[in-house]
């Protein structure tokens, strides 16, 4: 379901949901593949969510769910928030949580100058 | 619609389809919002003697006020206070990874009418073409 980049330069891992929605349907499985990410030692991430232009509450508790996986060991960041997912982070406060960025270019480099 | 999670999108479709044209632009994403988490609970939890419904019913009626969009499964009759006390948005813990459907569903949602029976229970989501919020 996920797919996964890493930039060498940074060490960042950046994850695209690899479904147009991410809902109760596959968001189990979402967070389960970002968590084994964690698992096995990924402790800065981009969530890209470009691609992906609905997220249910079920999306949300995924995303939140690695958000606490990953606790203070590293940070997660989101970008590429379209407007109805904008919409969805602003609903339920999840702009509050998650920092946003514009792409996946802005996200990397903002990490990159947290190391 | 099949009761499975996955059945979820091509309904969604359908109903944003028709929302776009009975409600104002900025209210069709507040249906597919609603209606997402609702047919995930029914789908959760249409559940009767163990045994998960054989399928649930959406109904649409374009009325002269409001969208109005029924979704009634076979289920074992549903809580009749599950709206009933449900913390707002606002409320919830931010880092909380589940609770918000039902507040989702009252937040953009103008009414919601539940009519809990075993075997056929009806929840009415209401979107009024006025835009009042």
């Amino acid at each position: 379901m996920i797919r996964t980049t890493k930039d060498d330069s940074t060490g960042v891992l950046i994850v695209e949901p690899g479904t147009e929605r991410l809902t109760a349907a596959n968001a189990t499985q979402f967070k389960e593949e970002v968590v084994a990410c964690i698992d096995a030692g990924e402790n800065m991430l981009v969530i890209d969510l470009s691609q992906t232009g609905f997220v249910d509450s079920s999306g949300i508790g995924a995303l939140v769910g690695v958000l606490k996986r990953l606790g203070s060991r590293g940070e997660v960041v989101v970008c590429g928030l379209g407007s109805d997912v904008r919409r969805m982070f602003e609903i339920t406060r999840m702009n509050r949580v998650f920092t946003a960025h514009t792409d996946r270019a802005a996200a990397v480099s903002a990490l990159a100058a947290t190391l | 619609m099949a009761p499975e999670l996955g059945a979820i999108d091509a309904v969604l479709a359908r109903v944003r389809q028709v929302a776009a044209h009975a409600l104002p632009p900025s209210r069709a994403g507040d249906v597919e919002i609603a209606l997402a988490e609702l047919l995930a609970n029914t789908v959760r939890y249409a559940v009767h003697e163990g045994v998960l419904a054989p399928s649930i019913q959406i109904e649409i009626a374009q009325g002269e006020d409001a969208l109005r969009i029924a979704v009634t499964d076979r289920g074992e009759a549903q809580p009749s206070d599950l709206y009933d006390d449900v913390p707002d948005l606002q409320d919830i813990d931010p880092l909380a990874e589940s609770g918000r459907g039902v507040p989702l569903i009252l937040a953009m949602a103008d009414r919601v009418r539940v009519t809990p029976r075993p075997g056929a229970n009806r929840t009415e989501l209401s979107f009024l073409r006025k835009v009042t919020r």
